[in-house]
């Protein structure tokens, strides 16, 4: 019902594998924010928010419940992957956001920003926005470059 | 008078007149409507089916709540962490007129220009920012659709407290302002499910508590101050699920019908809207301060500065001391002062005037407000008194509009009265088992 009116590729064998291994990445992250802000394993920079914790493992719950889908070859799942992208990007958009009015608050010498600095704001939800990206952008690369590989042998088989 | 002579048309006649008119002319217009857009509109495939899309994973059985959440949690931590920076500009700029009000050399008048009207209504402008946001952000979320999404995903909650979703509509916009949520309640259908509504959207977080949320997380709660925000919000949504069961089972008895609402597509919002949107909501605020607030802040000065010996007495001495103290006891268990109980009587003009009355009594006393709540009180008697200024009396203007919808001063005085006392008891109570874990 989507595919035809959105576009969708017909092959959701690696969009599955994908978003199987999206959907870990967040969880693993996320479960590892929750127990080091809870001191449960020691503490690492940036993962100091339990909050921030379950929110990302909310993320991962979304790509995982996309994953059964996929891999029957149900086109619904790519409405997980999408609302996934726009929760994960708002994450990301409002850590951004969180940065840069930092930045000017020590920009303009306030004094609770004297002590700031930019490394206490980089949280894993913004490096694993970025992470994904670079993911999603790398396989869209790919996926581009054998399509016109294979345009190019198939074209060469049929002259 | 039309006759008829049919006596089944007679009867038809009947039920249509028992119907509400207004229904009447709903059916009528979506009839034309139906009729206009069989001839005319031709359904855009693609756009229709991705909103469906979404709908398919935001209103899930299981991830439509996780995801409202997650949502929520963003707007408040947008509305606090950003904000930080710009309440900070406008304390400086502030602080710098202050500097020379304060040179003044009539006292009184440098007093009541720096302590009074700077220290209550410039304090209470350094919120703008923070509401400003929340607007916006409240605002994006109505423009994309959302909002009414939250209230089929709540459906299900709603319906065991006996609402419907539709009532969740008014309790969302109580995040704004408690008027405009017991304004909305008309949409509820049921005289019953329209009560609850009302009685319980006042316990929903308005942006005038959010200035005491942010002054007291900030002070006490510094490095997770925009969760306690989030978690003082979904705390007053809790609230009014529980007191609304509570209802249900036992004043307001109804039967709860389903729910049947249309949900437009998702849209982009236009940065022109959504900003118009937060403009126009943010003004109110911006008014209370320039009228309500400015007199409040004014009274407040003279109470705080005044005394039966006179001007120029000790802050101890003032009628505010007096006023205060004369309630203080029935708050000693909660853990506060006679200063904190002067500012939660004025909260019953507005709800900013709390942290703008502390502002002045502590800023005539000479102590800045920071250090003054470090000192007066303990943490866990700071999340007290957000959970009382969270569930406490709503403010005069909510009181007014509970008495015009309702139109009895019968449920406007249970309302004020059944808040006074979850108030006390919720705040006891965090005292109470608070006490259990962090003392």
């Amino acid at each position: 019902m989507y595919r035809e009116n959105l576009n969708l590729p017909d092959d959701n064998k690696w969009a599955s594998f994908f978003t199987l291994a999206i959907g870990i990445a967040y969880l693993t992250i996320g479960v590892v924010q929750v127990l080091s802000s809870l001191q449960l394993i020691s503490p690492l920079v940036g993962f100091s928010d339990v909050v921030g914790g379950v929110l990302l493992i909310i993320v991962a719950a979304v790509f995982l419940t996309g994953v059964k889908p996929l891999s029957e070859n149900n086109q619904e799942g790519y409405a997980f992957i999408a609302v996934g992208y726009i929760l994960a990007a708002l994450l990301f958009g409002l850590q951004v956001l969180v940065i840069l009015t930092n930045a000017l608050g020590w920009f303009l010498h306030f004094e609770d920003w004297l002590a700031w600095s930019v490394w206490s704001d980089i949280t894993p939800s913004l490096w694993m926005f970025i992470i994904l990206m670079t993911g999603t952008g790398s396989l869209w690369v790919i996926g581009n470059m054998r399509n016109k590989i294979m345009g190019v042998s198939k074209e060469a088989i049929s002259k | 008078m039309k006759i008829s002579s049919d006596p089944i048309l007679e009867v038809e006649e009947e039920q249509e007149e028992s119907i509400d008119p207004q229904i009447i002319l709903a059916n009528e217009r979506y009839e034309v409507i139906g009729r206009i857009l069989c001839e005319t509109y031709v359904p855009g495939k693609g756009k229709w089916i991705l909103s469906d899309m979404l709908d398919r994973v935001l209103l899930h059985r299981y991830l439509g709540l996780p995801i409202f959440l997650v949502t929520m949690w963003a707007m408040f931590h947008f509305t606090f962490e950003i904000s930080l920076v710009f309440m900070e500009m406008i304390t400086q700029f502030f602080a710098w007129i202050g500097t020379f009000t304060s040179q003044i050399p009539i006292p009184l008048l440098a007093s009541l220009l720096t302590n009074g009207i700077l220290g209550g209504v410039g304090f209470i402008l350094t919120f703008v920012p923070p509401i400003f946001f929340l607007y916006l952000a409240i605002s994006v979320l109505e423009d994309t659709g959302y909002l009414s999404r939250a209230a089929f995903v709540m459906d299900r909650f709603m319906m065991k407290m006996g609402l419907h979703g539709r009532s969740f509509i008014p309790l969302l916009l109580g995040f704004g302002c408690s008027v405009a949520a017991i304004m909305a309640t008309r949409t509820v259908d049921g005289e019953s499910n329209r009560l609850t509504t009302i009685l319980v959207s006042p316990l929903m977080s308005c942006a005038g508590r959010l200035p005491i949320y942010i002054l007291i997380a900030g002070v006490f709660f510094p490095t997770f101050a925009g969760t306690v925000v989030f978690l003082m919000y979904m705390f007053g949504i809790v609230m009014a699920v529980i007191v609304a069961i509570i209802f249900k089972k036992t004043i307001l008895r109804e039967e709860s019908s389903s729910m049947l609402m249309e949900l437009s597509q998702y849209q982009i919002p236009t940065i022109h809207g959504s900003f118009r949107h937060m403009w126009d909501r943010g003004l109110m605020f911006v008014r209370t301060a320039g009228t309500y607030l400015l007199i409040g802040s004014i009274v407040m000065w003279v109470l705080s500065t005044f005394g039966p010996a006179g001007a120029g007495i000790p802050i101890d001495e003032s009628f505010a001391a007096i006023l205060g103290r004369l309630f203080e006891p029935i708050f000693v268990p909660l853990g506060f002062s006679w200063q904190i109980v002067t500012g939660l009587i004025f909260g019953f003009i507005a709800k900013e005037a709390v942290i703008q009355s502390l502002a002045i009594v502590y800023a005539v006393g000479g102590i800045g407000l920071e250090t003054a709540l470090l000192g007066s009180m303990t943490p866990l008697s700071a999340v007290a008194l957000m959970v009382f200024v969270l569930l406490y009396i709503p403010c005069l203007a909510t009181i007014a509009a509970i008495k015009k919808e309702t139109g009895s001063w019968k449920w406007t005085g249970f309302s004020v009265a059944y808040q006074l006392v979850l108030a006390y008891i919720v705040a006891l109570l965090v005292i109470i088992i608070g006490g259990l874990f962090f003392v």
